[in-house]
């Protein structure tokens, strides 16, 4: 194990970390790398999130559940989702949090940050992205601060050079995802504005409008605009399943509301019909503090898990019927992914926790918990599976 | 001034990496072991000399209003004297819930499965479970129905120890023993006179006071004895780590989290709901109430004589003492609103105090409640 200590303690070093990238041009090559300085090989499977609690810690890191290790490459920036390319599955892009510019493109094999970019002129990141079907490009969240204007950002994926931009076709807009058709992007539009002078305040509580969108990546054509029947219900963070069902974690801004009535915070959209709430008895809705932080779908056994850490809980629901299929406690849980096998939805907190829930039983395997005391995981959590 | 090229290089390597620090079932059951952090030595202390008393002067007072209601009931002491003592004992009985209050979590809440059951606390005080929606109507209206009759036949406590969280606790209590069910007189007079002529109230009380006994029974007993029925304490369990291996529905959570995030919900709760203006109103009481619970957080902090580690204390140590100081400055602030009776003032000051333990306290502290918790996307 190599703890650089001196690192660690050296506070300008990394807070420079990605502005020194940038003054030299970004693609920094860099000699040696992560699994160079490990006995073991390379892991077949990592689960990635952004971590970190201040500027000398913000970092992406990851876990090798095999070796029960965990690593971080400093980012220098609060690190959000992330997403891999298809095409070079090694390649990962974090994008920072709201209202931040920047992202890095890690890669995986050697555990080297081989670029690093920022946002256009008035624009912030949303924190999310996906990648084209080809993994020619990159699509990700942003906001014109000046206009409002929700956009999604196109990207060469490769030099990562800025491409062109299209309408989210609402504000505020997330998560983003590709859906099965390779083709259409589907959008959570939050529909609350903010700007980086006021940090994340919102901006529109009044005139906010959420939305799920359908945009065809290729000309950036609305396809379809989906809403809630809860106007104060913010669509923010969204998985898909391979038969094109869409789930929706939700945030409700009681603030803007006037009255206490428990609102849903997950939601389900299948192509041709309209979003559908998912319900739960009020004892547990309320537990939620109007907020859910992640959603991961499981094709195969028709199930989506919502991870709530206001509510420290994550809920199981069937795809199809809609029916709640269980819950588990665990404190400030929010990342969430899959492992790859399919086998276990993987939970984290930011206390550094991991936990595995059975993706058949829906019950803890308490053998596979894992804790790494000196991270903290951040919202989201993403498998990568290498090729061997 | 931009770094060298090494420099950029040795920080591009800036790769750390851990190896697992706990694996799972290696932690020590010692306390001593299991609580690693001064933080959460300070909060067990909080258990021990705040909670626990609390918790035990709330079954206790609870016990003795059950037995001011049985001899109130009891032939021929139905009089001003024992109504009086009575009324007085509810007040009692509820300003010891206020020293509970902010302690929402563990044995108050249950344990059970919050999918099919309602929080222990909802069946004490519906108005703190129930997000602040007042039930006082519909509660008026069930103890006309049950006093008036004729069903059911007789009102006992294997009656209400079915009935919902929203139609016993403390609010019903107080309905029943402060006025007329018919006129909602507060009368002394008009109220005795209902007890002496329409017998079920009586039922109707010394039901509600043993169902409120009930819960005050569990709280205590899971405290101590055996929490949601695992064959523990949920203050041992707590002490040694093992509330997430228990079974039971917790998060796992450390125990200066769940002291801290509890507080800071109760400032939050009298910040949003309108407590002084909805709840203890026909006993006009709810200001000594909120004013008994205050004593409860002036522990929190500073501890008790039996107090060795303090968190006052801690965040002194921590340099914080300007923590400590505008704590204590605003804990005086909402004293005043409370001696003023202002409820403006009230929820402003709790809505400080509020964002002192969503925020100040943790940092003084040294402990983080939750990255995500405090600040999601």
């Amino acid at each position: 194990m190599i703890v650089n200590h001196k690192l660690m303690n050296k506070k300008v070093t990394r807070r420079r970390f990605v502005q020194s990238i940038l003054a030299l041009g970004v693609a920094a090559p860099v000699a040696g790398g992560l699994f160079s300085q490990f006995s073991q090989a390379r892991p077949a499977e990592m689960w990635l999130s952004a971590q970190g609690r201040d500027d000398e810690q913000f970092s992406l890191g990851w876990v090798d559940p095999d070796a029960k290790q965990s690593q971080v490459v400093f980012s220098g920036f609060r690190g959000h989702g992330m997403c891999q390319n298809p095409l070079k599955p090694e390649e990962v892009i974090m994008f920072s949090r709201r209202p931040g510019t920047l992202a890095v493109r890690v890669n995986t094999l050697s555990g080297e940050v081989d670029n690093v970019f920022h946002s256009e002129a008035n624009h912030h990141m949303h924190g999310h992205g996906c990648y084209s079907a080809d993994g020619t490009q990159l699509f990700y969240t942003e906001s014109n601060y000046v206009t409002g204007e929700g956009k999604i950002t196109v990207r060469d994926a490769h030099t990562l050079a800025f491409k062109h931009s299209f309408s989210s076709y609402g504000i505020g807009p997330h998560e983003m995802a590709l859906m099965p058709d390779g083709k259409t992007l589907v959008v959570a539009n939050g529909g609350l504005r903010t700007h980086p002078d006021s940090g994340r305040k919102v901006l529109n509580y009044e005139s906010m409008r959420s939305t799920l969108t359908y945009i065809n990546s290729e000309n950036g054509q609305l396809i379809s605009e989906h809403r809630l029947a809860e106007p104060k219900a913010s669509i923010r963070h969204l998985d898909v399943a391979i038969d094109g069902t869409v789930a929706v974690a939700l945030q409700v801004q009681r603030a803007a509301m006037g009255d206490d009535h428990i609102v849903a915070l997950a939601a389900i959209h299948k192509p041709g019909h309209e979003l559908k709430v998912l319900s739960a008895p009020a004892a547990l809705m309320a537990k939620l503090h109007d907020y859910m932080g992640s959603v991961k779908v499981h094709s195969h056994n028709r199930l989506a898990a919502f991870t709530s850490p206001k509510g420290d809980m994550v809920m199981f629901w069937d795809l199809d019927d809609l029916s709640l299929q269980g819950y588990h406690l665990f404190h400030d849980v929010c990342g969430l992914t899959l492992s790859a096998d399919q086998g276990y939805f993987v939970l984290s907190n930011s206390a550094g926790k991991i936990r595995q829930i059975n993706s058949t039983t829906l019950e803890e395997d308490k053998t596979k918990r894992l804790y790494f005391a000196d991270k903290s995981w951040d919202n989201h959590m993403m498998t990568v599976q290498l090729p061997v | 001034m931009l770094m060298s090229s090494q420099n950029i290089k040795a920080a591009l390597l800036a790769v750390i990496s851990s190896a697992l620090l706990v694996g799972c079932g290696s932690e020590s059951s010692t306390s001593t072991k299991a609580l690693g952090s001064e933080a959460d030595v300070a909060a067990l202390q909080v258990v021990d000399n705040t909670i626990i008393p609390a918790v035990n002067n709330f079954q206790s007072q609870a016990q003795s209003l059950d037995n001011s209601a049985e001899l109130f009931c009891s032939a021929g002491n139905t009089d001003t004297v024992n109504l009086t003592t009575l009324q007085q004992q509810w007040k009692e009985t509820t300003k010891a819930w206020y020293q509970v209050l902010p302690f929402k979590f563990g044995p108050v809440v249950g344990g059970l499965d919050i999918n099919f059951v309602e929080p222990i606390y909802a069946y004490i005080d519906y108005f703190r479970f129930n997000k602040g929606s007042d039930n006082t109507t519909s509660v008026r209206n069930k103890i006309k129905e049950w006093v008036d009759g004729p069903t059911p036949t007789a009102v006992t406590d294997a009656f209400m120890l079915e009935k919902s969280a929203s139609l016993v606790g403390l609010l019903p209590l107080e309905v029943a023993i402060f006025e007329t069910s018919d006129t909602q007189s507060v009368v002394a007079s008009d109220v005795l006179s209902e007890f002496n002529t329409k017998a079920r109230k009586c039922q109707v009380v010394t039901a509600l006071s043993n169902q409120l006994l009930v819960r005050a029974n569990e709280i205590k007993e899971g405290w101590l004895v055996d929490y949601a029925q695992v064959g523990k304490s949920f203050r041992d369990m707590l002490a040694n780590n093992e509330l997430e291996d228990a079974g039971v529905n917790d998060t796992g959570d450390s125990a200066i989290s769940k002291v801290t995030v509890s507080v800071q919900d109760y400032f939050d709760y009298l910040k949003n709901r309108d407590v002084t203006e909805s709840t203890g109103q026909i006993s006009a009481s709810i200001w000594q109430s909120v004013a008994a619970s205050l004593l409860s957080v002036d522990e929190v902090l500073a501890g008790t004589d039996e107090t060795t580690l303090s968190l006052d204390a801690i965040m002194k140590n921590n340099s914080f003492a300007n923590t400590v100081i505008y704590l204590k400055d605003n804990i005086t602030t909402l004293r005043t609103a409370i001696t003023n009776e202002n409820p403006t003032d009230f929820k402003a000051a709790a809505g400080i105090l509020d964002g002192n333990f969503k925020r100040d306290v943790p940092d003084a502290m040294g402990v983080s409640l939750g990255l995500n918790f405090s600040d999601g996307d």
